[in-house]
């Protein structure tokens, strides 16, 4: 992996890779194309959905997300 | 001296010795009032259990009969319920594993136009549905009524677990997490689910029913749970309230209503 690349880790396994200062949360979501009723923490601390466009990863953070699931 | 009747004592005595349980606990218990939607696995489950300990009155809902493909996991069912409904069916069962319990068994779907009805008088309510749109449905009335909501969902082998507690305003509510959209989600019936599974996440959704109405303080009224039963990895989130949330943002704590 080239030095200059910052990651953000997404459920402790997969590594995206992000602009730090810059990229988003929304970004992340789009570039994982993922469905928009999902979650999203950062380090364990839920992040809401209205603060996605404005949360700027810095790289290095845990990010989970995870699907809302409806069985019972 | 005890408070409660000999042969309740003696039913209850493995449970009263705990130390954050009690004589009072059980008393506590007795008049507690709980409405349990949907009596699929979770309901099964949790039913089962706070029946077994003790909780007074439960109120069951569900508009569904027992199928075949039920009984893996929904264990107060057997064949000869098939085509039941399932509150009827499991209402019986409850009745049988405790005669001091009043069980309310309503085969209607929870929505709108029967909420304020059917939570009337409620302590708590316990989500064990199986579609967003009867989720979403819950934790506006329960907001609205100012009621406990446990919620609880299960699915493949993940299972889902929180506590909204009027008492946490901070924390926020069900839809502060999840947004609302038209999308088909996966059921059990589409996704499959493993039985043992529902029966840890019920097992917990008891669990935590039973610590609430104790009087317990939980993390889970501030946090989301995810239940990882291949893994054996759970994980605890820190929710926070969404200020723009047209379900919760007009609410503040019970305790200041």
């Amino acid at each position: 992996m080239p030095e200059h690349q910052y990651f953000v880790t997404i459920n402790n396994t997969n590594k995206v890779a992000i602009e730090p200062g810059v990229s988003t949360i929304s970004d992340v979501i789009l570039v994982l194309t993922l469905e928009l009723n999902v979650a999203v923490a950062i380090n364990d601390k839920i992040v809401g959905h209205r603060l996605w466009p404005t949360t700027v990863l810095a790289g290095g953070e845990q990010l989970s997300i995870f699907g809302a699931i409806a069985g019972g | 001296m005890s408070q409660l009747p000999s042969d309740e004592f003696i039913r209850y005595s493995r449970q009263i010795m705990l130390e954050n349980w009690n004589e009072s606990g059980q008393i506590r218990l007795s008049s507690a009032n709980v409405v349990v939607i949907g009596c699929g696995g979770l309901g099964n489950i949790a039913a089962s259990l706070l029946a077994g300990a003790g909780v007074g009155q439960l109120t069951l809902i569900d508009e569904d009969v027992v199928e075949l493909s039920n009984l893996p996991r929904q264990l107060a069912f057997d064949t000869a319920d098939i085509e039941n409904a399932k509150v009827f069916a499991l209402a019986n069962r409850l009745r049988e594993q405790n005669d001091k319990l009043s069980v309310s068994p309503v085969a209607e779907r929870f929505s709108t136009d029967n909420a304020q009805k059917l939570l009337s008088g409620a302590d708590l309510v316990l989500d064990c549905s199986d579609n967003f749109t009867t989720r979403f449905c819950i934790n506006h009335a329960c907001i609205s009524a100012q009621i406990s909501l446990i919620s609880a969902s299960v699915i493949g082998w993940q299972g889902q677990l929180m506590l909204v507690a009027p008492g946490e305003h901070d924390a926020g509510c069900y839809q502060c997490l999840f947004q609302p959209t038209n999308d088909e989600s996966p059921s059990c019936k589409t996704a499959g689910v493993s039985g043992a599974a529902v029966a840890i996440v019920g097992g917990y959704q008891a669990n935590e029913a039973i610590r609430h109405l104790l009087g317990h303080v939980s993390e889970l009224a501030r946090s989301v749970m995810l239940i990882d039963t291949l893994t054996l990895n759970n994980q605890l989130l820190e929710r926070t309230k969404d200020q723009s949330c047209i379900i919760c943002s007009h609410h503040r704590s019970i305790s200041h209503a």
